[in-house]
């Protein structure tokens, strides 16, 4: 297989960052919303690739070598030699849940000879956590399933998801990857460090969170937030929910906020917050937080028996806030693993999909650094 | 250069041109940028460290007052589980110990330093195996745990003996968590008072003999024992005169009186043999291995003599016999139920014989005893069907030439035996009390009678010894005149001389009380028993009559004569009427007559007759004249 980085600047157009012209297969392409939306990029991506698929979604900043951008537009062309895939793509408000679209859009691509298979999804209109079951059941546990949720910068407002010309709002595209050649590995870390009591979810209603012991949900963030409650839901991303079962707390899973509502004092979650489970404050340090990211660059490496030769990256929205002007350090973290060659692309995101590390079942995430690397066997 | 400052480097790189120039604004933006992404890093940390420490101490506090709550809540367990009356201990799922209260260790007596949580449940047992000293009860299975099941509720009762004699109950339930509660009770006193309850329904309070209950269960239990046939003897025993103790000196006296013939009983058999009481002065005996009649004469005899003894009770001293019926098994019965009927028919013959003396039982006896029985019941219906009748006996006065009164005679016209004289009831209804509704009737139709009679005919009414012991024989008197309207002169009381051998000053009180009356008191039979002269001194008779044994050997034996002759002298001089009874023949007539009786009675003027035959035997003196 080939692969091949591009950015899109809004002086220059694209650049190839490196001397390769020949065409691909697919291409995926990573910018904010007003970039997508509000410029001739993806335009002028269909110039430079006029047969390939053209694949991306809005983000909270993207994967530029080993830095994190904004202004820019970043894209990845891949061409396999030995591996088929297929493109599929449904509308969340043709069908009556999350659950029913992963399976909707599972169905689509479903296949004996399906390998692994990348979606992107609309950020906010989806429940993930229930996107991926629907799809897991649609092509079996068997399948690798990595991909993320669609951002929009700190604002949470509108995420748009792009397949060829069609780049709108309420959009899933999965990309199957069929055959044996095509070696697709993941690796997901969060870093994220427990502090405060344990707490119990006392009201939730799927991805709903009232209340934790009793209170207002909401009200306990507005007290961590202090000063910056206001930039409510975004800056709730620094204080993810690290959420399980009290039956069973070695299977815990992160959440992170997606949106609130003030009058209700409820909080919306990128996944279910099931009542009567626990619930714990997370906050990230810098240092452990770029720990994580190697930490899944590692696992994704450490899977594969060839060494990668593209690699999609998709880190949470809520890593960037805390991380700031120093978010480019789990990039740099990310590709010493990989290899500083390995070209690649990604996006800060509203979750991450990808295999959990102890049950390898394919499940969102929040706040993690997901890494999906892809080789093709000769 | 540490991690944390590789921005400053891309900061500069940014800044820096194409052509080496640095736009210093640019760098200078970026790094102030940087600066605040640290402050507010920095901010967060602080008001998140502040946040927590608020929230910790929250839980402190809240932790600090559950503690403290549980802990109020366990002071007030504390109390009530020291003021149990009962030993409690709570082992977890281990067999640890949680709690124990200090009854616990009092009853076990276990050293306090072992009570405490977290001891094992077997360290424990061992302590109190030491205490039990093998006394052969399984301690652990009085704790509880290792029989107990493992379903919560379950629940396992025993009981168990300690060296120090006491015993103590042991109630354990399984709970929730595994462990289990053991509920321990001191039943030492309930046991106690139990084995006196049982011992009371099974002994007579009085006399601490076995009562008739449990002798019955003794009798079946050696009849099944003796296997061998060595022979077996039941001794029903009866008190003579007791009862004239009780009433005489009241039931404390009586009572004394039945312990010291229980302890001269318990003395008179062997050890083995078993001695009960049944009810008032009835006691019984079982004797074991009796070789041979002879055997139980001389037990029978020794028990005899014992309670013949005389008993001092308070300064008095009494004198009482007793009466004793035996019956043998296996020759007379092999079953309790009848050898103890038997004792008590032979027991009957032995107080029929004039007491104070044994009988056996005879196969005869219980012959009789069901003919009697027979007889009872039938009287019985008798006296409430009113199956009798008066037959009436004329008296002939000798110097008026006619006929003065009629003796009232009874007949019982039984249905199943016909019509029987008193001599063969007369008894039995003495015995049995209806003596009293007979004797009433009697006086009733006998003045009811006399009323159809001519004026100056009188009636005669036999009175017997038991009715005069009844207080009420004058009102009766007086009742059955008010009612007939016969006029109290026209009465003759007859009265046997047996009347007087009873309490004498009691039996003259009330012949002066009938005499007051109005009605004239004979001496019947005069001659036939204990006559004595005192009675005729100390009671004004009207009337002598001269037993019939007299005057049928009065015309060929002269000294029958002579006693006529003293008799009717003896009459004379207390101012007496003289009948002489049973004058069958004019010869019998000629004496009497000759020897100064006033009238006679007998064949030679008329049999006893129905009423209705009166008007006639009358008529036909009238027309003689």
């Amino acid at each position: 297989m080939y692969a091949s980085a591009l950015v899109w600047g809004p002086s220059g157009g694209w650049k190839p960052a490196d001397a390769t012209t020949d065409d691909a297969d697919i291409v995926f392409y990573f910018g904010l919303r007003r970039n997508l939306a509000g410029t001739s990029a993806i335009k002028e991506l269909r110039s430079l690739y006029p047969s390939a698929r053209l694949v991306g979604c809005s983000t909270g900043g993207h994967v530029l070598g080993e830095d994190v951008v904004d202004d820019e537009v970043a894209a990845l062309a891949m061409k396999f030699e030995r591996t088929p895939i297929k493109l599929a793509h449904i509308k969340v408000d043709d069908h009556g849940d999350s659950h029913a679209c992963g399976a909707a859009l599972g169905a689509q691509i479903a296949d004996p000879d399906l390998s692994a298979a990348f979606v992107l999804s609309d950020g906010l209109r989806v429940n993930g956590a229930q996107l991926v079951a629907g799809l897991v059941d649609a092509v079996g546990a068997s399948v690798r399933i990595a991909g993320g949720l669609a951002g929009d910068g700190a604002d949470f407002s509108e995420t748009l998801v792009g397949l060829d010309d069609d780049l709108c709002s309420g959009q899933v595209v999965a990309i199957g990857f069929y055959g044996p050649a095509i070696q697709v590995r993941t690796g997901s870390a969060g870093g994220w460090d427990v502090f405060g009591p344990r707490r119990r979810v006392t009201q939730a209603s799927g991805n709903v969170l009232l209340t934790l012991d009793g209170e207002p949900a909401l009200d306990l963030y507005e007290r961590y937030l202090g000063p910056e409650a206001p930039a409510l839901p975004g800056s709730g991303l620094l204080f993810p929910l690290k959420i399980f079962d009290p039956e069973n707390p070695e299977h815990d899973i992160v959440r992170t906020l997606l949106a609130i509502d003030r009058a209700a004092r409820s909080m919306t979650f990128a996944g279910d917050i099931p009542q009567g489970w626990t619930a714990q404050l997370m906050r990230g340090s810098h240092h452990n937080l770029v720990n994580g990211a190697a930490d899944a660059s590692a696992q994704a490496r450490a899977k594969a028996p060839l060494a990668a030769q593209a690699a999609l990256l998709v880190s949470c929205i809520g890593r960037r806030l805390l991380m700031g002007q120093r978010t480019g350090d789990e990039i740099e973290a990310v590709a010493s693993f990989l290899g500083e060659e390995t070209p690649r692309a990604g996006f800060y995101s509203y979750g991450e999909l990808a295999p959990h590390a102890r049950t390898d079942r394919c499940e969102l995430h929040n706040q993690t650094m997901t890494v999906t690397t892809f080789a093709e066997a000769l | 250069m540490p991690d944390g400052f590789k921005i400053i480097d891309k900061q500069f790189a940014k800044a820096t041109a194409p052509d080496g120039s640095v736009d210093l604004q640019r760098l200078k933006k970026m790094v102030a940028a940087t600066y605040e992404d640290f402050e507010r890093d920095v901010e967060r940390i602080d008001r998140s460290m502040r946040l927590m420490i608020e929230e910790n101490d929250r839980l402190t506090r809240d932790l600090e007052a559950t503690i403290r709550a549980l802990g109020l809540e366990n002071a007030g367990y504390a109390p009530a589980l020291e003021n149990m009356s009962h030993g409690l201990c709570i082992f977890d799922a281990d067999n640890r110990l949680l709690v124990a209260n200090s009854r616990f260790q009092e009853i076990y007596d276990l050293p306090k330093e072992l009570v405490r949580p977290g001891v094992a449940m077997s360290r424990l047992i061992d302590a109190i195996k030491e205490h039990e000293k093998g006394r052969g009860c399984t301690t652990q299975e009085g704790l509880g745990c290792m029989t107990l099941g493992k379903t919560p509720g379950d629940s396992l009762r025993s009981e168990w003996a300690l060296a120090n004699g006491a015993i103590v109950e042991v109630v354990a339930t399984r709970v929730k968590d595994g462990g289990l509660v053991a509920v321990h009770e001191d039943v030492t006193e309930k046991r106690k008072a139990q084995a006196h309850i049982e011992r009371l329904a099974r002994h007579d309070a009085l006399t601490g003999l076995p009562n008739r209950a449990t002798f019955h269960e003794i009798l079946n239990s050696r009849l099944s024992d003796d296997k061998a046939g060595n022979g077996i003897a039941i001794y029903y025993l009866d008190l003579d005169r007791f009862k004239a103790v009780n009433d005489t000196f009241g039931h404390a006296v009586g009572d004394e009186l039945l312990r010291q013939v229980a302890r001269r009983l318990r003395h008179a058999v062997r050890d083995k043999d078993v001695v009960a009481r049944f009810s008032g002065d009835e006691f019984a005996v079982i004797q074991q291995d009796v070789a041979d009649p002879e055997a139980v004469e001389m037990v029978a005899q020794r028990v005899l003599d014992g309670i013949g003894n005389r008993f001092k009770i308070n300064d008095h001293l009494f004198h009482i016999g007793a009466s004793i019926g035996v019956s043998l098994f296996p020759s007379d019965s092999r079953d309790a139920d009848r050898l103890i009927k038997n004792a008590d028919i032979a027991l009957y013959r032995a107080k029929a014989d004039g007491g104070n003396t044994f009988r056996f039982y005879e196969p005869t006896m219980d012959a009789n005893m069901r003919e009697r029985r027979s007889l009872e019941f039938e009287l019985q219906a008798a006296v409430e069907n009113e199956d009798f009748e008066l037959f009436y006996q004329p008296l002939f006065d000798l110097k008026q030439n006619r006929i003065c009164a009629f003796e009232a005679l009874l007949r019982w016209n039984s249905p199943l035996r016909g019509r029987m004289a008193p001599a063969a009831f007369i008894g039995l209804a003495e015995e049995t009390g209806l003596i009293a509704p007979i004797g009433k009737w009697v006086l009733r139709q006998a003045c009811r009678e006399a009323m159809k009679w001519p004026n100056d005919l009188k009636v005669a009414v036999n009175v017997s010894a038991k009715q005069f012991k009844a207080d009420h024989l004058p009102l009766l008197v007086a009742a059955a005149l008010a009612e007939s309207g016969l006029a109290p002169s026209r009465l003759e009381l007859e009265v046997t001389e047996s009347v007087l051998l009873q309490n004498t000053e009691r039996t003259i009180d009330t012949l002066r009380q009938l005499k007051d009356l109005g009605v004239s008191i004979s001496m019947d039979d005069f001659g036939a028993g204990y006559s004595s002269l005192s009675y005729l001194y100390r009671f004004p008779f009207d009337k002598l009559k001269i037993d019939r044994s007299y005057v049928c050997e009065s015309d060929a034996d002269d000294n029958a004569r002579s006693i006529i002759r003293a008799m009717t002298g003896l009459g004379r001089s207390f101012g007496m009427k003289i009948v002489a009874e049973g004058v069958e023949t004019r010869d019998e007539l000629q004496v009497v007559r000759s020897e100064g009786c006033g009238e006679i009675q007998g064949y030679l003027i008329s049999k006893p007759v129905p009423a209705n035959e009166i008007a006639g035997l009358l008529a036909a003196q009238a027309a003689a004249a």
